[in-house]
């Protein structure tokens, strides 16, 4: 069963590469991409100088993230909730914080992705437009 | 006579340069000579399609391959997440089947013994909860949501079809 939630990822990558490298392929140089400005792309083959898409791509990552927990079903919120509620209160029946590392998977999955949306403001950055359209939603 | 032949390409490689300022710089690659076409085809593609006069053509037709690459992997996403809350919910249910046990154990199953099988109403009613949700989630993952969406779109188109010929 937990190979199953791995057939979303593996059929994502498997059409996003591809895609990817087909578009990096149509931006090489001669073609007619060049004279196609779109948004505030001024050139498809040329990366966006205002950093408005970016931005704009960076922010849709962050909401894909945070929208996990906001599309929780009722129950798993509530159970969420009272797991974090009785973590605290035992912390706070102990009276002083604890010293022993914590492994948190949880959070720590949620940090690192939206570390890496932030990060992919960067990276979009310096992209082609052509890339640029193909990014929001993943 | 290797080195002649040598000088020969590298010449005949410099004159094509010189005829074609605008040549590619990448280098070719088995990977380049294989995307080369997909990417010709995807140019074709967007000059084929019926796009409005004051639509980009080339932007317009990648945002569409990027929908349509989407959508077509959202049923399959859907029945993961299906498939995910079943296994999810079975296994809350056996926690809590096991939990039960813990307590109970050794108890008659008579019909008294099943009325005081919950003592903590929330632990019942949280019971079930998870059962009632597992069956639903199997049933669903079973037919299919497509398959339950497409019967109900024709139940309702039956039903208009009916009422139109009343």
């Amino acid at each position: 069963m937990r190979n199953t939630l791995f057939i979303p990822v593996a059929l994502n990558l498997a059409t996003f590469i591809p895609m990817s490298l087909i578009m990096l392929a149509i931006a090489m140089p001669p073609t007619p991409l060049d004279s196609e400005a779109f948004l505030t792309l001024t050139a498809l083959t040329h990366p966006d100088p205002s950093n408005i898409l970016p931005v704009v791509i960076g922010i849709m990552n962050f909401a894909n993230v945070d929208s996990h927990r906001w599309l929780m079903p009722p129950v798993r919120r509530e159970e969420v909730r009272q797991r974090e509620e009785a973590a605290a209160s035992a912390a706070a029946a102990t009276g002083k914080p604890e010293n022993r590392l914590q492994i948190k998977p949880a959070a720590m999955w949620g940090f690192g992705m939206r570390f890496l949306s932030v990060a992919r403001i960067v990276f979009a950055m310096y992209m082609p437009g052509v890339r640029l359209l193909c990014l929001p939603g993943l | 006579m290797l080195a002649r032949q040598a000088l020969r390409r590298n010449a005949l490689y410099q004159s094509r340069v010189l005829l074609r300022p605008n040549v590619s710089r990448q280098r070719r690659t088995y990977l380049t000579e294989i995307l080369a076409p997909m990417a010709n085809q995807v140019i074709d593609l967007s000059l084929a399609l019926p796009w409005p006069a004051d639509w980009p053509p080339y932007a317009s037709t990648i945002i569409l391959l990027a929908l349509i690459q989407r959508t077509a992997l959202l049923p399959i996403a859907l029945w993961v997440r299906r498939r995910t809350l079943v296994w999810y919910w079975e296994r809350k249910l056996k926690f809590l089947l096991v939990q039960e046990q813990v307590a109970h154990h050794g108890r008659r199953r008579t019909a008294r013994a099943q009325e005081e099988r919950w003592p903590n109403q929330r632990a019942r009613k949280e019971y079930c909860t998870c059962k009632g949700r597992v069956e639903r989630s199997r049933r669903e993952t079973k037919t299919g949501g497509l398959h339950r969406a497409s019967e109900r779109v024709a139940s309702r188109s039956s039903t208009h079809a009916l009422i139109a010929r009343t």
